[in-house]
C-alpha cells in the first residue's frame, strides 16, 4: 500500500517551484532546520560565545562586530543565545504537531468513519476544546501543570489534538460513501481494517498540509507562553523567554527583545508562506494555471 | 442447468428517513417521512443464471443491490442465500460470507481506492476472508488479472493510470479474486463508451459461463440487461411489477409498464421510428408513492380497482409472472 | 441543396495541459442546413462537445485555442472572428445551446419564469436597438407563457414561478429547452440532451424536439454517443473519432450501409431487442490519446483493415455517393 505516486509528487513539485514567496519561505525553513540539527548535533561547540556564561563587564552592549545581536543584562551573547534556542522551538513544534497529527488524526478518522455515538461523542468533546481560544487554554493548563518547557509542550498537545480530530472526521466524511469503501465492506473487511487501509492514506494528504501550515502557529503559541513566563525558564535561551527577558530594557538595550522576537517573526513567516505554498500547490482545482 | 435456488428473497422492503422530525415535532403531528426505496420484493435466483433487473431512476435497483447482499439492512423481510437465512446473522458470520457473493460496482473511478495498487486492491476480499499466506494471495491476484485480460504490470500500478474499462476490468477481477458463487453487477458498463461496454458485456459473459456464477445484472439499460441476461425483472416504484424469461417477456410483455418501457427504448435503426406509444407523467416521488397499483397514475388501462388495491403476482407462464388487475380479470 | 445555416470548415482547436497539448479538433468540416436535424456521433473524448462548444466560442480561451484557418460560418458572418461582444450577441437569438445536465444549466435562484425571461428581455432589447426602450413586464411574461407551452408544459403561469429544484428532471430539461428557443433562435445546438434522463422521459422529449423542429423551423445540431438517439432523430448523421469526422451521411444510409470501419464497429457492438442471439462484436483497443494521437488515421490501432497508408497519413473525408461521405483508405 503506497500513500505517494510519482507523477502527483512530480506535478506538486513543480507547482510548488512556481511560487516564488513560498519558495523563499521553504528556503528559511529549510536553513532552520538545517541549523537546528547542526546545533542540537554540536552543541555549544560551533556557537562564537557560550550562550550561558555571564560576563558583567559586557552587559547590555549594543550589536557590533564582536557581539552580531548584543549582550544582555547578564553580559551573554544574544546572537549566541538565539542559535542556541532555535532547536527548542523546532522540538516543540515538531513534537506538538506530529503527536496531534498522530492522535487526533486517528481518532478523527475513526469517528468520522463509524459515524453513530463514536462520532458524536469526539465532537462534543473538540466542541469543548474548540470553544477557547488555543492560547487561553494553553494558558490555562500550563498553570495548572505548572512553568517549564516540557509541561508547556504537554499544555500544548492538551490543546492542539482536537483540531486534527475535526479535520480528519470531515476528510473522513467526504470519502465515507465512496464506492471504494463500500467495496471493502463488501470483501468483508472489518471496520478497523477499513480505516487502516483506506480511510487514514486519504485523509493523510490534506492533514498533513495542514500541519505544515500549523507548525508557525505552534511556534508561536509557544513562544507566547514563554513570553509570559509560563515555558521556558531560564536559562534556556528559548526565544520568547527572551524577549520576555528584555522587556525591562526595551527603551534602552532593545536589541534583547527585538533580536528574538524577529527571530521568531522570521520563522513563523517562513513556515506559514511555505504551508501556504505546500496547500495551493495539492489543491487540484488551483492547478489550473 | 440446475434448478436449486441460490439466493431467495422474500419480501424485501427498505425505508429510508428522510431528514428526522424533532421530538417537538412529533408532538406537532408531523410525521417521519421515509423513502420507500424498496417495498415488497420478492425473487429467486438460480444457480449458473443470470437474472437482469432493469428500472428507471428512483425504482430502488441500486438500493437492492446493497440490500440483497446486506451491505445495509433492510427494513424487514427475507434473504435466503445457499439455503440458509442470512438476514439476521451476526456480523462475524456474515463477514465470512462475503467471499461467496460479491459485487462489481458502477463508476470506475470512484469504486477503486486511488491511494492503493491494483495488486492491493484486487487482494482485498482474500485479505477479508482471513487469508494470511502471501504466496497464496499473490498467486490468485496473478490469475485474475490474466482472466480478466490484464497484463501483469498492472500489479504495482495506480488506478488513475487506468481507462475507464481496464479499471471496470479490475473491479471485476476484485470481485471474482475469491472465487464467489453469486454476482450483483451494479450498472457494471453504464460509465463505459460504448465500444468498450462490449469488451466489459463479453467479459462478463465469458467468466460468468467459465466460473458457473450466478449473477444479478443491474442496469438502466434496456438493450445490455436483455443481452446479458436469461430471465429479467422489471422494476418500478420500490416493486416488481414482471417477471419472466428474457425473450418471453420482450416477445409479449403482460404489464402495461413493461410495454412502454421497451417502447421507449429507441432502435438502432432508422426506418422503424417510433410510433406514439410513449408514456405521460414522471416517475412517482418515493416518499408519497401512489395508492394501490403505484403505475394507476400513468397507465393507459387504469381500472377503478388499480387505484386502490395493490395488484397480486399473477402467473402469466412458468417462471413468468405480472402484478397487473388486467390479468385477474 | 439550398446555402446551408451554419458552415463550420476546417476547424482545428487545441487545449493547453498540464500533459501537453490536446488536439481536440484536428480539421472538422460539418454543416448544418435550414430544417434538418444534424447528429453528431461519437464517444467519450472525440471531440464533438468541444466542437458544439466551439460554435459559440464557449470553450474557455485560454487554455482553449482555435488556430487559424478555423471558420464557422452563420449568416454570413465568420463566428471565428467575431469580438466576445459581438459573438454574445449572436448566442440565444442566432444559435442557442441546451446541455446534459439541466440541473447546473439552471440557476437555483431564480425561478424558471426569471431565467426565461432574461433571454426574451435581451431579445426584445436587440432588436429595438435603436428604441433602447425597456420592454414592458407583462409582454415579457406573456412571451415565458409561449414559451413555455411550446415545450408542451400545461400550466404555465404555474411553473413560472417555480423554482429548478422543485421540477422533475425531464421538466428541468423542457424548461432549458424553453429558455433555449425564447428567442427563437435559427440553430439549437443539443449536447446530449437527454443522456441524463429516464429513457421513457427521453422519448417524450426527443419527440418533443422533432416537434418543434417543425413548427418553429430551427435546425438542430444534436451531439449525442447514443446511436440509437440518433436513429431516432436525426436526418443526417456525422461520425466523430479522434476529433476528425470520419464518416457522414443520411441516417438510413450511415445504418443500413456504414462505410468507416469505425461505424461498422460501434454498430457491431451494440446489443439489440431485436437480435439478442446475435454475439455482439467488440473493438479492440480504446479511445486515443488526445495528446498523443496515433500517425496517420487515428484509426488504425484498432482496425482490422489496416494498411500501410493508414499509419502514414490522415485520410480525407470523400464523397462516395449521394451526401456520403467518408475518410478512409478502402475506398
Amino acid at each position: 500500500m503506497s500513500l505517494f505516486d510519482k507523477t502527483e509528487l512530480r506535478l506538486t513539485g513543480v507547482y510548488l517551484l512556481r511560487n516564488k514567496l513560498s519558495l523563499a519561505g521553504g528556503a528559511i525553513v529549510a536553513a532552520y532546520l538545517a541549523l537546528t540539527v547542526v546545533v542540537t548535533l554540536t552543541g555549544k561547540f560551533l556557537l562564537p560565545y557560550d550562550p550561558y556564561v555571564q560576563n558583567f563587564a559586557q552587559t547590555l552592549l549594543p550589536p557590533n562586530s564582536a557581539h552580531f545581536f548584543g549582550t544582555d543584562d547578564l553580559g551573554r551573547d544574544i546572537f549566541s543565545r538565539v542559535i542556541a534556542g532555535a532547536p527548542i522551538e523546532a522540538q516543540i513544534a515538531f513534537v506538538v504537531v506530529l503527536i496531534s497529527l498522530a492522535f487526533g488524526g486517528s481518532l478523527g478518522a475513526f469517528a468520522g468513519y463509524l459515524g453513530g455515538m463514536a462520532e458524536e461523542l469526539l465532537m462534543r468533546i473538540t466542541d469543548v476544546f474548540l470553544s477557547f481560544p488555543a492560547l487561553v487554554l494553553a494558558m490555562a493548563v500550563a498553570i495548572a501543570i505548572g512553568p517549564g518547557l516540557t509541561n508547556s509542550m504537554m499544555a500544548l498537545l492538551v490543546v492542539w489534538w482536537p483540531w486534527y480530530a475535526r479535520i480528519a472526521r470531515g476528510e473522513a466524511l467526504a470519502i465515507k460513501n465512496s464506492q471504494y469503501m463500500e467495496a471493502a465492506h463488501a470483501a468483508g473487511l472489518r471496520d478497523v481494517q477499513i480505516v487502516v487501509r483506506h480511510v487514514l492514506p486519504n485523509i493523510l494528504m490534506p492533514l498533513l498540509v495542514y500541519a505544515t501550515l500549523d507548525i508557525s502557529n505552534v511556534i508561536l503559541t509557544g513562544s507566547i507562553l514563554s513570553f509570559i513566563g509560563l515555558g521556558a525558564q531560564p536559562p534556556q535561551p528559548e526565544w520568547g523567554r527572551m524577549v520576555f527577558d528584555g522587556q525591562d530594557y526595551l527603551s534602552g538595550a532593545w536589541w534583547m527583545s527585538v533580536l528574538p522576537a524577529l527571530a521568531i517573526f522570521v520563522v513563523v513567516l517562513a513556515f506559514s508562506l511555505f504551508g501556504d505554498g505546500l496547500r495551493d500547490a495539492f489543491d487540484p482545482k488551483l492547478r489550473r494555471r | 442447468m440446475s434448478s436449486q435456488t441460490l439466493l431467495s428473497v422474500k419480501n424485501l422492503v427498505k425505508h429510508y428517513r428522510v431528514g428526522t422530525v424533532s421530538f417537538l415535532g412529533r408532538r406537532f403531528g408531523h410525521k417521519q417521512k421515509m423513502v420507500h426505496s424498496l417495498d415488497g420484493v420478492s425473487f429467486n435466483v438460480a444457480r449458473d443464471e443470470t437474472l437482469g433487473v432493469v428500472g428507471e431512476s428512483g425504482c430502488g435497483k441500486t438500493t437492492l443491490a446493497r440490500t440483497m447482499l446486506l451491505l445495509t439492512p433492510p427494513t424487514s423481510g427475507s434473504i435466503t442465500f445457499e439455503d440458509k437465512e442470512i438476514t439476521k446473522l451476526p456480523k462475524q458470520e456474515l463477514r465470512k460470507l462475503r467471499s461467496r457473493m460479491q459485487i462489481v460496482f458502477q463508476d470506475p473511478v470512484s469504486s477503486l481506492d486511488p491511494r492503493m495498487r491494483v495488486r492491493d486492491i484486487v487482494a482485498e476480499p482474500l485479505v477479508g476472508v482471513g487469508e494470511k499466506d502471501r504466496a497464496q494471495i499473490r498467486e490468485k491476484v496473478r490469475a485474475m488479472l490474466e482472466r480478466v485480460g490484464l497484463s501483469q504490470d498492472a500489479l504495482n500500478r495506480f488506478p488513475h493510470q487506468f481507462s475507464g474499462g481496464q479499471r471496470q476490468r479490475i473491479g471485476i477481477a476484485r470481485a471474482l479474486v475469491c472465487e464467489p458463487q453469486f454476482l450483483v453487477l451494479d450498472e457494471p458498463t453504464s460509465a463505459l463508451d460504448a465500444s468498450i461496454q462490449a469488451q466489459v458485456l463479453n467479459l462478463l459473459r465469458r467468466l460468468e459461463r467459465d466460473l458457473r456464477l450466478s449473477s444479478v445484472f443491474i442496469s438502466h439499460n434496456i438493450n445490455v440487461v436483455c443481452y446479458m441476461s436469461d430471465r429479467i425483472a422489471v422494476m418500478y416504484a420500490g416493486e416488481i411489477v414482471e417477471m419472466g424469461p428474457t425473450r418471453e417477456i420482450l416477445g409479449k410483455s403482460s404489464h402495461p409498464y413493461t410495454t412502454t418501457l421497451f417502447a421507449s427504448v429507441p432502435k438502432v435503426d432508422p426506418s422503424h421510428r417510433r410510433a406514439d406509444t410513449e408514456i405521460i407523467g414522471e416517475q412517482p416521488s418515493p416518499v408519497n408513492p401512489p395508492s394501490g397499483c403505484r403505475f394507476h397514475p400513468r397507465c393507459p388501462f387504469v381500472m377503478e380497482k388499480c387505484k386502490s388495491v395493490r395488484p397480486e403476482q399473477t402467473v402469466v407462464n412458468s417462471n413468468h409472472w405480472a402484478a397487473c388487475h388486467l390479468l385477474t380479470k | 441543396m439550398s446555402e446551408p445555416l451554419l458552415s463550420i470548415e476546417n476547424v482545428r482547436l487545441e487545449f493547453n495541459t498540464e500533459q501537453g497539448t490536446v488536439h481536440a479538433l484536428r480539421g472538422v468540416d460539418l454543416s448544418v442546413g435550414k430544417n434538418e436535424v444534424v447528429g453528431l456521433v461519437g464517444e467519450s473524448g472525440c471531440g464533438k462537445t468541444v466542437l458544439g462548444l466551439a460554435v459559440l466560442g464557449l470553450n474557455p480561451m485560454p487554455p482553449a485555442r482555435l488556430l487559424d484557418g478555423s471558420q464557422i460560418l452563420f449568416q454570413g458572418r465568420n463566428l471565428a472572428e467575431l469580438t466576445p461582444h459581438e459573438l454574445a450577441l449572436v448566442r440565444g437569438t442566432g444559435i442557442s445551446m441546451i446541455f446534459q445536465e439541466p440541473a447546473t444549466s439552471l440557476n437555483p435562484v431564480f425561478t424558471i419564469g426569471d431565467q426565461i425571461s432574461e433571454s426574451i428581455r435581451l431579445r426584445i432589447q436587440r432588436q429595438r436597438n435603436e428604441d433602447k426602450s425597456t420592454p414592458s413586464s407583462s409582454e415579457i411574461d406573456e412571451q415565458v407563457y409561449e414559451a413555455l407551452r411550446l415545450v408542451r408544459i400545461a400550466d404555465p403561469e404555474r411553473i413560472a414561478r417555480r423554482y429548478p429544484h422543485e421540477l422533475s428532471g425531464g421538466m428541468k430539461q423542457r424548461a432549458m429547452i424553453a429558455m433555449a428557443m425564447a428567442a427563437k433562435p435559427s440553430l439549437l445546438i443539443a449536447d446530449e440532451p437527454t443522456t441524463a434522463l429516464d429513457v421513457t422521459i427521453q422519448a417524450q422529449i426527443l419527440r418533443l424536439m422533432r416537434d418543434l423542429m417543425n413548427e418553429v423551423k430551427t435546425s438542430i445540431l444534436f451531439i449525442t454517443h447514443d446511436l440509437g438517439v440518433i436513429a431516432e432523430i436525426a436526418d443526417r448523421v456525422a461520425v466523430m473519432y479522434a476529433g476528425h469526422i470520419v464518416e457522414e451521411a443520411p441516417v438510413g444510409q450511415l445504418f443500413a450501409e456504414p462505410l468507416h470501419p469505425y461505424t461498422q464497429g460501434l454498430l457491431a457492438s451494440l446489443p439489440r431487442l431485436s437480435d439478442l442471439d446475435r454475439e455482439i462484436k467488440q473493438l479492440p483497443g480504446s479511445v486515443p490519446d488526445a495528446i498523443n494521437p496515433p500517425s496517420g488515421c487515428s484509426f488504425h490501432p484498432r482496425c482490422e483493415f489496416a494498411r500501410e497508408e493508414c499509419r502514414t497519413e490522415s485520410p480525407k473525408l470523400k464523397e462516395l455517393k449521394a451526401g456520403h461521405k467518408v475518410a478512409c483508405y478502402l475506398y
